[in-house]
């Protein structure tokens, strides 16, 4: 079974989700409001449509080897093969077919594993240490609290309905090798004077773009407060985040928009009351010794020297004398299913908490009796795997970058790949770099991990007379611990072809340096920075397109380097893209109504009227946190948010009554009722802010009117496109900011021209609905 | 800023419509100022684009009549023109397309002693001409002038144009000089394929009316070359040559000459 619970409505939602899918696949579904359902479950469209990718929660990184070899089969039977391991400690099966889906989730609920959080703006996966439990420094192993945490906040739906992703991460002490002091919320282990277990915690950090440090936020508290401090975070984030802006949404960036003192006076209120609330503690069971010692003979090494060579550079000794724990190497985390499957096959005899996947897509092994790693290296050797290269290498974290993911600029893994190759020919002696870590991210967003690198590389453009070529920034010398976390700074920039070349020079001059003693950090610290700063001048010139074509094809291209192609993230579907499901059918329903002939049947007009009130209906409901899809409950939760709070007119009461009492009779007459209300509600959600908040369109209904506009024309009876011209006619001869007010026609007008001027980057600062017409009110854009 | 007509507004709705252009950059191109060097194949669709667009002026220079052979793809000069001057043929159709815009005839051939008299006048100068003596001419007076200008030839089935801004790849950059009188077949020898001459006739239009609205990227510093055979269009890229005898570092070429050897001369008859 796996490490968390599942919660019990986890079941239904699944089979909600598979009647998702079939309607999505009969049409019957839009794109855009299944991929808002989906990838909050942990599924995402790959770069080649119609396929999928399914992330799998592993709360803490841990996976038994009897989840492990079934998941290998999952990979073998429904995906291409491979099983990936990702920097959160999870895996993710790739090219699914979205029939197969649900077979999968079903699955993986019988394993006691699931999907749900996987992607969205949700709780995402828990990690921890990867050698949480058995690292002979930590203060206490944290991984209960990160496994009973998840239990408690899967079951929570607003887990997944959050501004953007939240990410929670333990240490087992103050070296932090979980990566807290660079996580939303962090948990660093320590006792406090009494010997009460408990932690520190640190939050509003993280990697993307604006990478940053977390602050501490609570000097301690009890082991017994770990949950009412995560609840409170996320409550926070719930109420007060960003969710227009998905650029500028994660908790790190609240903790910059409202301040130190507002935020740390926000989250002390939330603590205050989830505190009232005296919710259970988490229910943390100790692991304890589920390690087994087979009975099975002990094999020496086949080959003793190369066995020394893979002890010193894989295995560590653990907390419990005479047991050891074991790195194998996965490259940038591509696990084959066969590999996988031997791999479970043979762990199984020492016992479930064998496997822990790393934050640097590895497996780290636990648990091995020191007496049976002949019988592990034996296996590797046999399996016919790399595993025995200098730790440095397979250390490497690349993310995917422009070669499968929407927002890369470089190739990453390409650039990765030939790193590893041209310090594998370097010469270099590559295992005195054991345990540095090179980090390599396709473009700002630090999939790859490169603000807390030693050596970190960011994907760029750069230029050479016009003409771009694939470049990284480098960066280095982060220092990640509980004293003081400083993440990577920047060090100079490189073409993507030299990258290899500097790499292996800088890793070169690191191990001549007389302060190698003080650790990387001390090298950029001292000559190092210079050092660097010298080689990126010698390799700042790049030859010619026709001199060296090279340049200008990142790694593993064919095609010269180009960004057409870039995307915008599926990462942060969410809300906002339920709104939008709903806002087209609200327009597609305000034109059909319109064009509806004279002579159509009033039970035609009065079926549209009640579908466009629906819609209408329901489309900010989920502002107001009210997670009401359904046809009956939509009508009064409407009322009750929005017109007794007095966001919409009470005038419009009637007609929601008729439409939840289905009585298109009386609506057939009350067509331009319903077009009304939609109009009001489109403009809320257009002057609704980054916090889901209505105050400047209440502040606009309180002063009765909008500011004057400073030019009129009126452009009834002018057709389209004229219409339009003569808009832009009249938008050239205002200035920036100025308003201009146009009257236009019913019909095919106010259907095109507000979002052509739209389009232009003006600003529709109202629309309303007069007698026969529309008055638009126009913002010239700065 | 001009305060457009309503007919103007009209006429011209498509590209106020454009987001690039607008209001704006029509206004610019009402104000602009176009020499289409050689009305024949390529000189006939972007006269004839360029007055449908209301480039404010456009100067037509050509001492040629209308031959029945031109009128294969020289889509301005109709059949009843045949014998007439070039200039007056052209000049007729631009007006009925677009009244608005004033069209300057130079019923001549532009030689190195009056060329640069008449660029002067202008924003933007496209080489229309079908031979290279013309071509080198055109380019020398344009990169002395500073004056951008289109580039453009075909031969056969294939195309190929360029940009020139000052400062920038100028056609001597690339080919130093016109190449010898036999190596290369002239148009009536090797023939033409009438609708590539539509093809690059309206990208150098469009090219001129991007540069007077400010708007897009020339096809400057790169070539588009194109064989309409197996309809395939590429960009060769481009870049100054420091030994370019006009514009390199030491430059030979300090006035302007008439090279001799037109590569089309059996054309007339």
């Amino acid at each position: 079974m796996g490490s968390y619970e599942i919660p019990a409505g986890l079941t239904g939602e699944i089979k909600d989700f598979s009647c998702l899918i079939n309607e999505f696949k009969n049409g019957r579904v839009a794109a855009k409001e299944f991929k808002a359902i989906r990838v909050p479950f942990g599924m995402y469209e790959q770069r080649e449509e119609g396929t999928y990718m399914i992330r799998i929660r592993c709360a803490a990184g841990i996976i038994t080897p009897g989840e492990l070899g079934h998941i290998a089969s999952l990979a073998a039977r429904y995906g291409d093969g491979t099983i990936h391991i990702t920097t959160r400690q999870e895996p993710q099966l790739h090219y699914v077919k979205l029939e197969d889906a649900p077979k999968i989730m079903e699955e993986l609920i019988g394993l006691g594993l699931s999907s749900r959080g996987g992607g969205g703006n949700t709780v995402r996966n828990i990690t921890v240490s990867e050698d949480a439990g058995v690292d002979p420094y930590e203060v206490f192993d944290v991984t209960p609290y990160a496994v009973a945490l998840t239990s408690r906040f899967i079951a929570e739906p607003d887990s997944w309905t959050l501004p953007r992703k939240f990410k929670f991460a333990f240490s087992g002490s103050g070296a932090d090798k979980g990566l807290s002091t660079v996580s939303d919320l962090g948990f660093i282990a320590r006792v406090d004077g009494n010997g009460r277990k408990g932690f520190k915690v640190y939050a509003a950090g993280g990697m993307g773009a604006r990478s940053s440090a977390g602050k501490l936020l609570l000097e301690f508290i009890p082991d017994t407060e770990v949950y009412n401090a995560a609840k409170a975070a996320k409550e926070l984030f719930w109420k007060h985040g960003n969710r227009r802006n998905k650029h500028a949404a994660r908790l790190r960036f609240l903790w910059d928009s409202l301040g130190e003192a507002e935020f740390r006076r926000l989250f002390g209120e939330e603590y205050s009351r989830v505190k009232e609330r005296a919710y259970q503690p988490l229910d943390v069971k100790e692991t304890g010794e589920t390690s087994r010692v087979p009975d099975i003979a002990a094999e020496g090494p086949g080959n003793a020297a190369d066995f020394a060579l893979w002890k010193d550079r894989f295995v560590s000794m653990q907390k419990r004398k005479g047991f050891m724990s074991v790195t194998l190497p996965v490259e940038f985390g591509f696990l084959g299913h066969e590999h996988a499957s031997g791999l479970a096959g043979f762990i199984s005899v020492f016992g479930d908490d064998t496997v822990r996947f790393t934050r640097d897509q590895n497996i780290r092994l636990r648990n091995i009796p020191e007496k049976y790693l002949g019988n592990l290296y034996n296996f590797l050797i046999k399996s016919g795997v790399s595993f025995n290269r200098p730790q440095v290498l397979d250390g490497i974290v690349s993310c995917a970058g422009a070669s499968t993911c929407q927002l890369g600029i470089c190739l990453s893994r390409g650039a990765a790949k030939a790193v590893i190759n041209k310090l594998e020919n370097s010469g270099l002696d590559l295992d005195g770099l054991k345990g540095l870590k090179i980090n390599i991210s396709g473009c700002p967003n630090s999939c790859g991990q490169h603000p807390v690198a030693d050596l970190g590389f960011s994907g760029k453009v750069l230029r050479k007379n016009g003409r771009m070529y694939p470049a990284y920034k480098i960066s280095g010398g982060a220092v990640i611990n509980d004293v003081g976390t400083k993440l990577a700074g920047d060090l100079g920039e490189v073409s993507s072809r030299d990258l290899p070349s500097i790499a292996a020079d800088i890793l070169g001059a690191y191990l001549l340096d007389a302060d190698r003693a003080k650790g990387f950090q001390g090298f950029i610290a001292g000559s190092g920075k210079k050092e660097i700063e010298r080689l990126c001048a010698k390799y700042a010139e790049i030859p010619e397109f026709e001199e060296d074509r090279n340049y200008y094809y990142d790694w593993g291209a064919k095609e010269p380097f180009s960004l057409a192609t870039r995307g915008s993230g599926e990462c942060s579907a969410g809300v906002s893209d339920l709104i939008e499901v709903d806002m087209d059918n609200i327009a597609r329903l305000q034109k059909e109504i319109l064009s509806l002939e004279r002579t159509a049947p009033g039970a035609r007009r009065g079926e549209l009227a009640r579908e466009l009130i629906f819609y209408s209906s329901r489309a900010l409901l989920v502002t107001r946190g009210v997670d009401e899809r359904a046809e009956k409950g939509v009508f009064g939760e409407f009322i009750e948010h929005f017109i007794d709070s007095g966001l919409v007119s009470g005038s419009y009461r009637d007609i929601l009554c008729e439409a939840s009492r289905n009585d298109a009779g009386s609506l057939a007459g009350k067509a331009e009722e319903a077009l009304s209300l939609a109009e009001r509600v489109k403009y809320l959600y257009g002057a609704m802010d980054s916090s889901f908040s209505f105050d400047a369109a209440s502040r606009v209904q309180a002063a009765g009117d909008i500011a004057r506009p400073g030019v009129s024309r009126d452009l009834r009876g002018v057709a389209c496109p004229m219409n339009f011209v003569k808009t832009k006619m009249e938008l050239s001869k205002l200035n920036p900011g100025d308003t201009l007010e146009i009257l236009l026609d019913d019909g095919s007008p106010i259907e095109n021209v507000p979002g052509s001027v739209k389009a232009e980057g003006h600003e529709i600062v109202a629309s309303e609905k007069k007698n026969g017409y529309w008055s638009l009110l126009i913002r010239k854009k700065a | 800023m001009i305060d457009l007509t309503e007919d103007q507004l009209e006429r011209y709705s498509r590209h106020i419509i454009l987001k690039d252009i607008g209001v704006e950059g029509q206004s610019k191109i009402l104000e602009f100022k176009v020499l289409i060097i050689g009305l024949g194949g390529l000189g006939a669709p972007a006269a004839l684009y360029l007055a449908a667009a209301g480039v404010g002026t456009i100067g037509i220079a050509d001492g040629d009549t209308v031959d029945l052979s031109n009128l294969q793809r020289q889509v301005i000069h109709f059949t009843a023109d045949v014998g007439k001057r070039k200039v007056i043929s052209a000049m007729e159709k631009m007006k009925a397309i677009n009244p608005d815009t004033n069209v300057v005839v130079y019923d001549e051939k532009l030689v190195a002693a009056n060329i640069a008299g008449v660029i002067k006048d202008y924003d933007f100068i496209i080489d229309g001409t079908d031979n290279f003596p013309a071509k080198f001419l055109i380019n020398d007076a344009c990169v002395m002038g500073k004056k951008p200008f289109s580039h453009g030839g075909i031969l056969r089935f294939e195309g190929q144009t360029v940009t020139y801004l000052p400062g920038h790849t100028c056609y001597r950059c690339v080919f130093t000089g016109p190449p010898p009188k036999s190596s290369v077949p002239s148009c009536s020898e090797a023939g033409v394929l009438g609708a590539i001459a539509g093809m690059l006739g309206t990208i150098q239009a469009a090219e001129a009316i991007k540069y007077a609205a400010g708007v897009g990227r020339l096809l400057v510093d790169r070539m588009l070359v194109f064989d309409a055979l197996k309809m395939d269009f590429r960009t060769v890229p481009l870049s100054r040559n420091p030994r370019c005898p006009l514009c390199g570092e030491n430059p030979s070429i300090r006035e302007l000459v008439d090279h001799e050897q037109p590569a089309c001369d059996i054309r007339r008859k």
